[in-house]
């Protein structure tokens, strides 16, 4: 019966181990020990051997700057030979020896790294072997029965203890110290040296060089900064955006950020700032969204200046309030909503101005986004009947809010977002509504021509391309126009009229250069852009309010349950490459930045992009 | 902006062959060794034999037997990935970063063997791992490492740990993955200096116990901690101490604490209000000086992430320091595909912010276990018999063949060993 | 400080004689150390659960392979040497469908070749991995031996430059052992390498794309 003995008394110790106490008679043990020990050195010999062979083989791959594969694919050996050949390229011989060394060194690479594979296979067994039978050495030779350890008395614990907190306190010291000394000096300083401080506002954190001067083209084409993209085209040529994604299950979503207020505008995008708008009958706000986190930056209420008289309009619950889009131009952004308030911000989120410019009288709501020319904030407000003279068109100092300009227009209520072109030197604005397609000039507002065609509720923005501004509604036509004239040319300078079929209504048309896309009623509809020759159509069985787009020649067809319907058109048809869901409602248009597409839903603005792209 | 032509943009166009049927682009099928939810199955079984065959049966040989087959599977089958110690950063950059899906399998390998730790200890380094398996089949002769070299080696765990959850977290590197000795082995390649460190890893575990999982595995030190509270634990003596002294040198970790002198009276009193004054003093401090130096190292760091190197190149070389930094086509890329000057320096601000907040969390953190441990150190817990240290037990087993107790316990024929001495029979 | 426990529970197991044992609970600071220690494992597992549960939650993809994006590649050459197997996982591929047929290849053949011929003189490819076969007047075809190719992007680079870019590089899925970060993807400075599902594993170009 083994009892706790007492602590105090110092145990006795037992003998060191009998060997006769263990399973095998001490001689057999012995015996396998002995060889069991030999095998283990055989091993240990045939794996130090094989190792170094196997290291001569790896120096012999790997000699020189880089390694076997770099010697081979750099061919050093073969350059002086095939810079000879140049010179004589008849030089049969020449050619032949190249060809004899190119084999040998093919095959010596090839040989050496099968070599070296087969090698790493029997080191390891090699190792195996020593392993084990060392291991079993120790076994056989080591006492059945535990012998203690007779050394003297362990070292004092509480002192070792004590010793050990020293040489923990002084090792880390010495490592924080080396680390400090590593990092001591590194900071980084992200200021651009070509602008100076004072530009660069440090009030927040400006990631915009801010330069007084408007964005050039090449600038704006960067960013995304208005409805349909910086010309309006709603064509993006960025290469890297995804395929695929899926809202609801969070794939390929980098991050998705909820909108407070309920709205139909698109995002606009520039540098790392993505605006939206967002509106109810009572409120109107404009939101900054940071494109690398999706976190709200700032966002802003814009009301109705004091004094000015602005009634919410009784709207579709399809436009809403905040149907048109905002604009942008990297240092101010602007916004408008369907009671006519309009306001100018910095990108920082600063009011600039605010001001109403009366109730558009519009049966469905007001939803003609914003476009920015120089200095100028260039606001459509048709409404009304094209009798009631109450549309018109104003450039809007962006600094101020001032009118620059105002034109009267004869027309009635319209959805339109006008663009802005340049063709044979003269800028202009188009603009198309029931009954007049009508170009202004953007520095007066003097109207340069017009067109009759038009009829109806226009919603269908224009598009230009092939040197002919291409406009629709869904009661007339598709029309091509030649922007080159004055006047009314409607007799002169309609280049084709398509008047048959695929008439879009809501959705923009859409001009890849050779073709035109119209989408109505979830069928989609191709035309010559020269002749306007319908092509194909293709039913895509969705219904459809955003505009369709073109990314790196690719259709994206967003449909009003958030589908977007990838794929290709030619003049045989459309093939369908895929489809990704949102997850959410939309009726907004997709905006578009380097790997990364920005949707609005229902309740969320999502940035779509994989993440290793980003 | 892209300035790459668009793809399908053909310079030469495909021909219509007439008699001439173009071949399939021919792409090899994935070969995935066994599936996720087989490992998870492999792993939540070797981890309940482990906790069987350590704590019920206290089996060396089991144990033994187990880890040969862990090394088998999980080391050279499954070429020692997925394992519980590379998980630790993929569960932290999805912890950081809201779009980053961690694998079902990874996260069944980071919890599962830290929650069998949270009760039975560290069954998973004793016969599960292969990193650990591989390092205790070679022990042939185990020397004592001194404390004090011991307990100053335990800090690099942590260092370990707390850097490669800053790079996990942030997105830059899997620096476990990356400096991991021994998967070069598993997988029969590597890159030279990978082997070199692993055959000198092994080199070195022949005769010090396990030294990647004591000194160096980040994972090890999370299970030490779990398992310093876990429920049912290995402990030498199947029922009681008698101080025979046969165990002191059994176990090569240097788990085993000897028996440490109780203070008594006054000392005692003095004693612990000492150690209340030094806790009091030391962990501010401590967590004060390594959290501002974690910030440092991750501003630091910025460069390695690939955002972070992009941005701190095109820094470079708009200050005309472009020719000292090598890797120029990192420049060529971006400026091919690349995204615009001021989205690449935005991000590298938030990446920087990112790694300045979670370096200097991460270091006061350390600078917290740093002065608990300097702590305990100075102020070790009083004792009367051989003790585990649990936290640092690895479930080996090796311990309980030396005590007489436990011989008798398990019926192995004692009798010409323990007979005839005296032993207070 | 941890006896106890277990003791009761080896004991018990191991029917061992009965003994004096300290009787735990008897002693106040015992009682207040065990129940600390039982907290801290009840909030240890919570929090490994919570955790767990928190990232699983998550789990929307299938397991994931590295592929190389052939639109980023800017064919710089690591993809050969970069990879932690000693012959690298990434391997050229051909799209048949967008190759051009040239004769004068631009992939297959050196910058300035001799002749047009397969003279190991003429030829681009170190490792002599492309075939080229006449098909009719003035096309011929050109298929990669996979076995042959170490992946340096050398004709990659060359179609790509003057070509169609029917050729490029693909990580194969059959070598890969798809590393927790690929060796790879930390050298490459185009950042050209994605995580893709495992399911569809390439990311072919031209009408391959579409293949499942």
């Amino acid at each position: 019966m083994i009892r706790p003995s007492d602590p105090k008394s110092a145990p006795s110790l037992p003998s060191p181990a009998l060997d006769a106490s263990g399973t095998a008679p001490v001689s057999s043990r012995h015996i396998w020990a002995q060889a069991s020990a030999r095998i283990a050195f055989i091993a240990a010999v045939f794996s130090l051997l094989l190792g170094a062979w196997l290291i001569s083989n790896s120096l012999h791959l790997y000699q020189g700057p880089g390694n076997g594969k770099v010697r081979l694919v750099e061919a050093r050996e073969l350059l002086p030979h095939k810079t000879a050949l140049r010179a004589e390229p008849k030089n049969e011989a020449l050619k032949q020896h190249i060809r004899e060394l190119d084999q040998q060194l093919r095959h010596d690479y090839f040989r050496r790294e099968q070599l070296a594979n087969r090698g790493g296979y029997l080191l390891l067994a090699g190792a195996l072997v020593f392993v084990a039978a060392l291991q079993l050495t120790r076994h056989l030779k080591q006492a059945p029965v535990p012998t203690p350890c007779l050394s003297a008395r362990p070292a004092d614990p509480a002192h070792s203890s004590r010793l050990a907190a020293v040489a923990v306190t002084s090792a880390t010291a010495a490592l924080a110290g080396f680390t400090l000394s590593l990092v001591w000096n590194t900071r980084w300083t992200w200021q651009n040296p070509l602008i100076s401080n004072n530009q660069s506002n440090a009030l927040t954190t400006t990631r915009i060089p801010e330069c007084d001067a408007f964005p050039d083209a090449r600038e704006l084409a960067k960013n995304w900064p208005f409805f349909r993209g910086a010309d309006g085209s709603n064509i993006t040529q960025l290469a890297d955006l995804p395929e695929t994604w899926d809202g609801a299950k969070n794939e390929n979503v980098l991050w998705k950020t909820g909108v407070d207020l309920p709205g139909e505008s698109s995002p606009v995008i520039w540098g790392s700032r993505i605006f939206l708008t967002g509106a109810t009958k009572k409120l109107r706000e404009l939101y900054c969204f940071d494109a690398i986190t999706g976190v709200l930056s700032w966002k802003q209420p814009v009301t109705t200046p004091q004094g000015e008289r602005a009634e919410a309009p009784e709207v579709m619950e399809d436009t809403g309030y905040a149907a048109p889009t905002a604009a942008t131009d990297g240092r101010m952004v602007f916004a408008i909503f369907a009671n006519g308030d309009i306001a100018g911000f910095t990108v920082d989120g600063k009011r600039l101005w605010a001001r109403n410019l009366g109730t558009p009288e519009n049966t469905y709501g007001h939803a003609t986004s914003l476009t920015l020319w120089q200095n100028r904030v260039i606001v459509v407000l048709d409404q009304a009947e094209a009798k009631a003279g109450k549309s018109k068109i104003m450039a809007l100092d962006a600094r101020t809010g001032e009118a620059a300009w105002t034109t009267s227009r004869p027309v009635a209520s319209s959805w339109v977002t006008p663009i802005l072109i340049t063709h044979q030197g003269r800028e202009q604005i188009i603009t198309s509504a029931d009954p007049f397609v009508i170009a202004y000039d953007p520095a007066t507002g003097k109207e340069l021509w017009r067109a009759n065609c038009m009829r109806g509720d226009v919603a269908s923005s224009p598009s230009f391309a092939n040197g002919l501004v291409y406009v629709a509604c869904d009661q007339t036509c598709i029309a091509a126009i030649r922007p080159d004239g004055t006047g009314d040319v409607t007799d002169t300078h309609i280049v084709w009229k398509q008047q048959d079929s695929g008439l879009p209504d809501l959705c923009s048309l859409l001009c890849d250069g050779p073709r035109i896309y119209t989408l109505v009623f979830g069928k989609l509809y191709a035309f010559d852009a020269l002749t306007g020759k319908s092509l194909w159509k293709h039913d895509t069985k969705a219904l459809f309010e955003a505009s369709p787009a073109l990314v790196n020649g690719r259709l994206h067809l967003l449909s009003t349950e958030g589908v977007t319907i990838i794929g290709e058109g030619t003049n045989d048809g459309f093939k369908e490459m895929g489809r990704a869901a949102l997850g959410e409602n939309t009726g907004s248009s997709p905006a578009f930045s380097t790997g990364r597409i920005y949707l609005r839903g229902t309740s969320n603005l999502f940035c779509i992009g994989t993440r290793n792209g980003n | 902006m892209c300035l790459v032509p668009a793809l399908g943009v053909e310079r030469f166009p495909p021909p219509d062959f007439t008699g001439h049927t173009l071949p399939e682009t021919w792409v090899p099928a994935l070969d995935s060794r066994g599936v996720g939810w087989l490992d998870v199955a492999v792993l939540a079984a070797a981890l309940a034999a482990a906790s069987w065959l350590s704590l019920k049966r206290r089996s060396r040989h089991g144990v033994v037997v187990l880890s040969l087959v862990s090394l088998a599977y999980f080391g050279f089958w499954k070429r020692g990935c997925v394992c519980a110690i590379g998980s630790i950063q993929n569960v932290a950059l999805g912890l950081a970063d809201p779009g980053y899906a961690v694998p079902l399998t990874v996260i069944a390998f980071f919890t599962l063997p830290l929650a069998v730790a949270l009760v039975w200890g560290r069954g998973f380094c004793a016969g599960v791992c292969p990193h650990g398996a591989i390092q205790d089949l070679l022990l042939i002769k185990p020397l004592k490492v001194p404390a004090w070299l011991d307990e100053m080696l335990r800090i690099v765990p942590w260092v370990y740990l707390a850097l490669a959850l800053l790079f996990a977290a942030t997105g830059s590197l899997f620096i476990i993955c990356q400096f991991d000795p021994f998967v070069g082995i598993f997988r029969m390649a590597a890159p030279r200096c990978m082997f070199l460190t692993g055959a000198a890893l092994l080199l070195l575990s022949m005769f010090v116990g396990r030294p990647y999982c004591r000194y160096l595995c980040p994972y090890g030190a999370l299970l030490g901690v779990a398992s310093r509270f876990s429920k049912w634990r290995p402990t030498v003596t199947p029922d009681t101490c008698t101080q025979c002294r046969l165990c002191e040198n059994a176990c090569p970790f240097g788990a085993l604490n000897p028996p440490m002198p109780a203070l008594h009276g006054p000392e005692r009193v003095t004693s612990g209000r000492r150690r209340v004054v030094m806790l009091a003093l030391i962990l501010p401090l401590s967590a004060l000086i390594f959290g501002w130096l974690g910030g440092r190292v991750g501003i630091a760091s910025l460069p390695l992430h690939p955002d972070g190197q992009l941005a701190t190149l095109v820094l470079a070389e708009e200050r005309g320091a472009a020719a000292a930094v090598p890797p120029s086509e990192v420049l060529t890329a971006f400026r091919q595909h690349g995204a615009d000057r001021t989205t690449v320096i935005a991000k590298a601000k938030v990446l920087e912010s990112r790694f300045f907040l979670l370096g200097r969390w991460l270091g006061a953190v350390f600078g917290l276990i740093l002065a608990l441990k300097l702590s305990r150190l100075c102020f070790p817990m009083s004792s009367t018999d051989y003790t585990t240290d649990h936290g640092r037990c690895v479930s080996c087993a090796r311990c309980f063949s030396t005590c007489p107790y436990e011989l008798v316990r398990r019926g192995v024929p004692m009798a010409a060993s323990t007979e005839g001495r005296d032993r207070g029979e | 400080m941890t006896a106890p426990e277990s003791n009761q529970n080896q004991g018990a197991e191991a029917g061992s004689p009965a003994r004096p044992l300290p009787v735990p609970g008897t002693s106040p600071l015992f009682n207040r150390r065990a129940l600390l220690i039982t907290g801290a494992r009840g909030i240890g597992l919570a929090g490994i659960g919570a955790s767990a549960g928190f990232l699983a939650s998550r789990e929307n993809q299938s397991t994931t392979r590295w592929q190389i994006d052939p639109d980023k590649c800017i064919q710089c050459g690591r993809c050969a040497t970069a990879c932690v197997l000693e012959v690298s996982a990434v391997k050229c591929t051909h799209s048949y469908g967008m190759c051009g047929y040239c004769k004068l290849c631009t992939g297959y053949f050196e910058p300035e070749p001799v002749n047009l011929d397969e003279g190991a003189e003429n030829q681009l490819c170190p490792t002599g991995a492309i075939q080229r076969k006449f098909i009719e007047d003035p096309y011929y075809e050109y298929s990669i031996t996979k076995d042959l190719c170490i992946g340096c992007g050398k004709c990659v680079k060359g179609c790509n430059m003057f070509g169609n870019g029917s050729l490029y590089l693909q990580v194969n899925q059959d070598r890969c052992v798809n590393c927790n970060i690929c060796a790879i993807s930390r050298e490459c400075p185009a950042q050209a390498f994605v995580q893709v599902p495992a399911a569809q594993p390439y990311l072919l170009r031209g009408k391959d794309k579409q293949r499942p």
